[in-house]
């Protein structure tokens, strides 16, 4: 009884707070934010417990019941202040007909939610850097009550950093006893919350039907859904990091301010959940600033780059941290900048290509995922339809997979690069399949609403990427319709 | 539309991945409403576009790949829950430390014999090629702590599957505090280290 008392107490907090953070953006929430709400609350608590744990303050309970009420506080008194947002409401109205394949593919959802929370309660801990690393860390932060380098340095990647020990070491508080087998409810409910949330902000944009039919498929994907229950660092940031992309693409849509706000919290998360998320924020980051370049530029380039900058403000404990206790990469990043490297290695970054495409290009692992968004990417380029979101649902996963063949590249395991891969590509390629799985139904979007257009003829040229999604969105704010700049 | 054209679509087009019969044509009728909705969403003007048609094919792509994972994916599900619900979590920590060449029991041992406060080194033996029983040793032991680098460092040596170790450079092993079974024991480590 205790464990499922202390188990939703936890998760309400994670809920209270992100409804908190969600009111500073767009005002009162609604129960449909759900998601949303659950993962702004696991990235805002657990990031501040990890700050105050680099400060030498391993907090409890209490400190974290005191910290998920001062984040609530904002919903509680300031939701007249809230900035004005896009309603992400469905409108209220009579059921129809058209609802009943709605309703199929939400039940074939729910059904599937059921059975993975249901197993989540009872499986156990099995794989290996789930116990060696992982809980490993989470179960050091209770009994020694610092972040002692006896075990930080002294385990597998003690670089890594605490998002993910510290989501699992309050839940050991919550529950009262370290069970490593419910201790996976919540990377069911992060995959879970993670698919509600990018539901709910596309179905607005492509219609529910089609967000349900993403919703499904996203879920069922083999890739993602096989690395769900095994309670290791790489759901959680791949889950962040495609948030981060997905609110990016948002902002190069929609040029919302509030999107970048969303965009600081989930970058800061996919950094503080594995390092992984280093190099996919450094991706999403850089391509998505370049995309946005556009006039003025203290309006479009400026804020990306303040928002970037943020993020790496927030992680900046971690690598001062790690700096002070002289702590550093299991490998030399500094080597994959070399310009000789693919020279030099090409056996090696041929063979780790080979390897990650085995994984993502294999239909039965990803269905068909880099198919799918390489056809959109390629309407939306012959068309000349959202351009600017086409090119970043392409070169973002593309960046991604490019820096892990580097890594695999570079990498010195002393087992090999065979063994390497063999025990780790089929995990990290899911930050990859998940960003470009997230962008799919924003890409559909774009290609759906696109405003009725000219002839061919009559589209912006190449060097003129101010995208008709931007402007689109401009023509709708302002009270006069315009023409488009010739 | 597309409702009719998958209707018209010869019989074995139905063979969707993993269904058959009546299931086979629910998820392509399901998958092409829902690329009938995008589609008819995209048309703001009379006509198909590339877009409307694009976006009508992915929609029904990710419809039909959904649905037809559906059944598979919760019977693997199902078939994982009733293979692990009943067992205990230390149970199934048990049984996993089996499967690295730890014993439970001599885990629990050694959390009798050594002082909290206590720094332990594992020396296993050349037939253990995995880190597993290191891991679980300071998993189980915490909050003793286990040195990784240096044995010299540490006050107890754990010996697993260690048959005759006790020649480990620069560390004299005094008489087993605990044997367990050949090979398995903990022994004080009588030198210390000089820098």
């Amino acid at each position: 009884m205790h464990t499922v008392v202390g188990l939703v107490v936890y998760n309400l907090c994670f809920l209270g707070a992100g409804y908190g953070v969600l009111s500073l953006a767009r005002g009162r929430g609604a129960l449909a934010d759900a998601g949303l709400a659950f993962l702004l609350g696991v990235a805002a608590l657990l990031i501040a417990m990890s700050v105050l744990a680099t400060w030498g303050y391993v907090a409890g309970a209490p400190v974290f019941l005191v910290a998920s009420a001062v984040f609530v506080a904002p919903a509680v008194f300031r939701r007249g202040l809230a900035l004005p947002r896009p309603s992400l409401r469905l409108p209220r109205r009579r059921p129809r007909p058209t609802d009943l394949p709605v309703a199929a593919f939400g039940l074939a959802a729910a059904a599937y939610a059921f059975v993975l929370v249901r197993l989540s309660i009872v499986d156990p801990l099995t794989e290996w850097d789930a116990w060696a690393m992982w809980t490993m860390k989470a179960k050091a932060l209770i009994v020694y009550g610092n972040l002692g380098v006896a075990d930080f340095a002294g385990a597998a990647h003690p670089d890594y950093p605490l998002l993910v020990p510290m989501l699992q070491s309050f839940a050991f508080r919550f529950i009262g006893q370290m069970n490593t087998e419910v201790v996976h409810v919540e990377y069911a409910l992060i995959a879970l919350a993670f698919v509600g949330a990018v539901a709910r902000i596309v179905s607005v944009r492509v219609g529910v039907l089609v967000a349900a039919a993403w919703s499904l498929y996203v879920l069922l994907l083999p890739g993602f859904e096989a690395n769900v229950p095994d309670a290791l660092g790489d759901v959680p940031v791949a889950v962040y990091a495609s948030l981060s992309a997905l609110t990016f693409a948002l902002w190069l849509r929609e040029r919302r301010l509030s999107w970048l706000g969303f965009y600081t919290i989930f970058g800061a998360a996919a950094l503080w959940s594995k390092n992984e998320g280093s190099s996919a924020l450094l991706i999403i980051a850089v391509v998505g600033t370049l995309l946005s370049v556009g006039r003025p530029f203290a309006r479009n380039v400026v804020p990306p780059m303040v928002a970037s900058a943020a993020i790496y403000v927030l992680f900046l404990p971690w690598l001062h941290w790690t700096s002070a206790e002289g702590i550093g990469h299991d490998r030399n990043l500094t080597a994959g900048l070399h310009p000789s490297l693919l020279i030099h290695e090409h056996a090696r970054a041929v063979h780790s290509l080979k390897d990650l495409w085995s994984q993502l290009g294999n239909s039965s692992t990803w269905l068909f995922l880099p198919y799918l968004t390489g056809l959109l990417v390629a309407a939306a380029l012959v068309r000349r339809v959202g351009v600017r979101v086409a090119l970043f649902s392409l070169l973002v996963p593309v960046g991604l997979l490019a820096s892990y063949v580097v890594i695999y590249t570079i990498s010195t395991d002393p087992l090999g690069l065979d063994w390497y891969l063999a025990t780790s590509s089929s995990r990290v390629i899911t930050g990859v399949g998940l960003i470009a799985a997230t962008l799919l139904p924003l890409q559909l979007a774009t290609l759906l609403e696109a405003p009725p257009s000219p002839d061919v003829g009559a589209q912006p040229a190449w060097t003129r990427w101010r995208t008709r999604e931007y402007d689109h969105v401009r023509w709708k704010k302002s009270p006069i319709v315009r023409l488009p700049e010739k | 539309m597309l409702v009719a054209v998958a209707a018209t679509l010869p019989l074995w087009f139905t063979a969707v991945p993993g269904l058959h019969g009546w299931a086979a044509w629910l998820t392509l009728g399901l998958a092409a409403i829902a690329a009938a909705s995008a589609a008819v969403r995209a048309r703001r003007r009379p006509g198909w576009t590339l877009e409307s048609m694009v976006a009508a094919a992915v929609v029904f792509a990710i419809a039909l790949l959904g649905l037809s994972r559906l059944v598979t994916s919760l019977q693997v599900r199902d078939a994982e829950y009733h293979a692990d619900r009943g067992v205990s979590y230390r149970a199934a920590e048990g049984q996993v430390q089996a499967q690295v060449g730890i014993d439970p029991q001599f885990i629990a041992l050694l959390a009798r014999a050594i002082p909290k406060d206590g720094r332990f080194y594992v020396l296993a033996g050349p037939k253990v090629t995995t880190s597993g029983p290191h891991s679980w040793a300071q998993y189980e032991l915490m909050p003793r702590i286990e040195e990784y680098w240096k044995p010299c460092r540490a006050k107890w040596i754990v010996l697993v599957d260690a048959t005759g170790a006790g020649n480990v450079t620069g560390v004299r092993l005094g008489k087993p505090i605990v044997s367990y079974k050949p090979g398995y024991a903990l022994a004080r480590n009588l030198d210390r280290c000089t820098r």
